[in-house]
């Protein structure tokens, strides 16, 4: 498979992460007409046009725009830290502690700024409980990381099965959206864009590290990295991530696994292109899948979640098969000497 | 013998166990610039502990690693990695990587993160590359090679991170006997030319003698044996090391050959 430059694919991907938020700003059931939106976007005023850009699509765009881009990062991470092309944003439990202090909130008719409050109490709880039993033993190796995070992942599971039981029909509801990924009450501000720029930026100062990380933690130590404090720093990070992520938007699926993969089965492997790259992707992607999840059942509104496991499946299959059949031709009994 | 010039490395009264099994005891190694030093022993022996210690990823019980005149522990990470290199017995691929970007890893103790690969960096990546024999798949995957390509590739990352002490563990492994020998004597000569040292542990009593200049026999009791290749490799000596016979050919090299009995 012939390769794009990383540079070209970067500025490819910020071209499409333009045509996603202008689609995502364009898209709804009330037609604002595209030389409108520059316009209004830059100097609001009192028209319905810019009420609808600025009250309800851009803070769902902007919302879409972090929380992809943050999930992205952190499967990115969780992948290199676990080293495990399975792992997701979520496989440590930091949407499930997340889920179980929003359904909490839900069922005791929390809404708002509770909501999200308890979201994160939730989503911070689990993230010392995983550390703080993965950190005891004398070494903290990935597997013992990965097994205690999947199973305290399990244990929230349990307890969110509990209180989706015992609520009631219409807090249901709600908590059924809550744990798919929904966009429609999201808002974010200043301090989101600037935590992830903050993360990108430590995260392409350690590129080269983590592309070492990738190939064994034994090998990144001969090579002089430190790998217990870098470790730790990526765990704690990519929780942060995750947690700022459901708190917004709730647990949206997917993102976090096909996007690193996605870039990586197109050839971008290194990690000093494979960051700027999901970020930019994985809002791209969040963003259409929004607009999607407004528009195409419309007036009627789909979790986000649902949507961006609906276009990523196809996608990924796609691309892993279509890698696959390129391994073949290279690959074969031939090689081994 | 170049002992005139300061040692490069130095281990004093190094005492070393695993899970409460001792491997070496009082271990003192001086590695001079030029010097090459095999290490022999049975399986278990503590000599892949020994050279993760040498590199400070393995914690020695007791005693003293002195790297260029200063201890270990008082260099950073990063300064350790650029005077010691280790090539490890195996690495695992749990990830996808270009055969040339996995070679470039090898400069990361020599790069800052601000800074992007230099020229000079991809020239040595291409020359580390081209003496492996990997200079045409240098845009393959890793997942996609054999073994013995993968430790051709990892003596290329080794080569780009051009320490001043290698340590291999094994470096004939997964080799056929054309690379293991143009690798070993590529490696020999290296040293010799540069002024750098290394130390390889191996199974393979013949590629000690052929290769090192000065051989380490352990026993699995922790005890040893040190000094120069023609002091220490005998019939005896390697027989007691093994627990099995071990003889020696009689041949026209300049460097003893043994077989086992």
């Amino acid at each position: 498979m012939k390769t794009i430059p990383p540079l070209y694919s970067l500025v490819l991907l910020c071209i499409v992460l333009v045509a996603a938020v202008m689609t995502s700003l364009l898209s709804g059931s009330y037609a604002v007409p595209v030389s409108d939106i520059f316009s209004v976007l830059f100097s609001p005023d009192d028209s319905v046009n810019a009420q609808i850009i600025h009250d309800i699509r851009l803070p769902r765009t902007l919302s879409a725009i972090i929380c992809g881009a943050m999930l992205a990062l952190s499967g990115v991470i969780m992948q290199v830290l676990l080293r495990n092309p399975l792992a997701d944003p979520y496989i440590l439990g930091v949407s499930g502690g997340s889920a179980v202090g929003a359904l909490t909130a839900l069922s005791l008719g929390a809404s708002g700024i509770w909501l999200t409050q308890s979201a994160l109490a939730g989503a911070i709880i689990s993230i010392f409980l995983v550390f703080g039993l993965a950190a005891r033993g004398q070494q903290w190796s990935s597997q013992r990381l990965l097994l205690t995070g999947v199973v305290v992942s399990a244990g929230w599971g349990a307890v969110i099965n509990v209180l989706l039981t015992t609520s009631t029909a219409s807090t249901v509801q709600s908590m059924l959206f809550w744990l798919m990924g929904d966009l429609s009450q999201s808002r974010i501000s200043l301090w989101h864009f600037a935590f992830l720029f903050i993360c990108l930026a430590i995260l392409l100062s350690q590129a080269r590290a983590l592309n070492t990380l990738a190939r064994g933690e034994l090998l990144a130590r001969t090579l002089g990295v430190p790998v217990r404090g870098l470790n730790l720093a990526l765990f704690l990070l990519a929780s942060a991530m995750t947690a700022t992520s459901v708190v917004i938007a709730g647990s949206v699926g997917f993102v976090g696994l096909i996007i690193p993969h996605l870039l990586r089965l197109a050839g971008i492997q290194d990690h000093r292109w494979l960051i700027p790259a999901s970020a930019l992707l994985g809002a791209a992607f969040l963003t259409l899948a929004d607009c999607l999840a407004r528009t195409m059942l419309a007036p009627q509104q789909l979790p986000v979640g649902v949507l961006t496991a609906v276009i990523g499946v196809p996608i990924f299959l796609f691309m892993l098969n279509y890698r696959q059949g390129y391994q073949h031709t290279t690959e074969g009994p031939a090689n081994d000497d | 013998m170049t002992t005139s010039q300061p040692p490069l490395f130095q281990t004093q009264d190094l005492c070393i166990s695993q899970q409460n099994k001792t491997l070496c005891q009082q271990l003192n190694l001086t590695v001079y610039p030029g010097q090459s030093i095999a290490i022999l022993g049975q399986n278990g022996s503590g000599k892949s502990t020994l050279l993760h210690t040498l590199q400070g990823l393995h914690q020695a019980d007791h005693g003293e690693i002195h790297l260029s005149g200063q201890a270990l522990s008082k260099w950073t990470g990063r300064g350790v990695a650029q005077r010691v290199g280790l090539l490890l017995q195996q690495v695992k691929d749990e990830m996808p990587s270009r055969v040339d970007d996995f070679a470039m890893l090898g400069r990361l103790p020599h790069s800052r993160f601000w800074k992007s690969d230099s020229e000079q960096d991809r020239n040595i990546v291409a020359k580390a590359l081209s003496v492996t024999d990997l200079s045409g798949m240098s845009a393959r995957d890793v997942e996609s090679l054999s073994g013995g390509e993968r430790q051709r590739l990892a003596i290329a990352m080794l080569l780009a991170q051009d320490p001043d002490l290698y340590l291999l563990d094994e470096p004939g492994n997964h080799l056929d006997i054309a690379h293991q020998i143009s690798l070993m004597t590529l490696l020999h000569q290296h040293i010799k030319s540069m002024a750098k040292a290394m130390i390889f542990a191996t199974h393979d009593m013949n590629l000690a003698a052929r290769f090192a200049d000065k051989v380490l026999l352990l026993n699995t009791d922790g005890s040893y044996l040190f000094g120069l290749r023609d002091d220490i490799l005998s019939e005896s000596s390697l027989s007691d090391v093994y627990g099995h016979p071990v003889r020696q050919a009689q041949t026209d090299t300049d460097y003893p050959v043994f077989f086992p009995g």
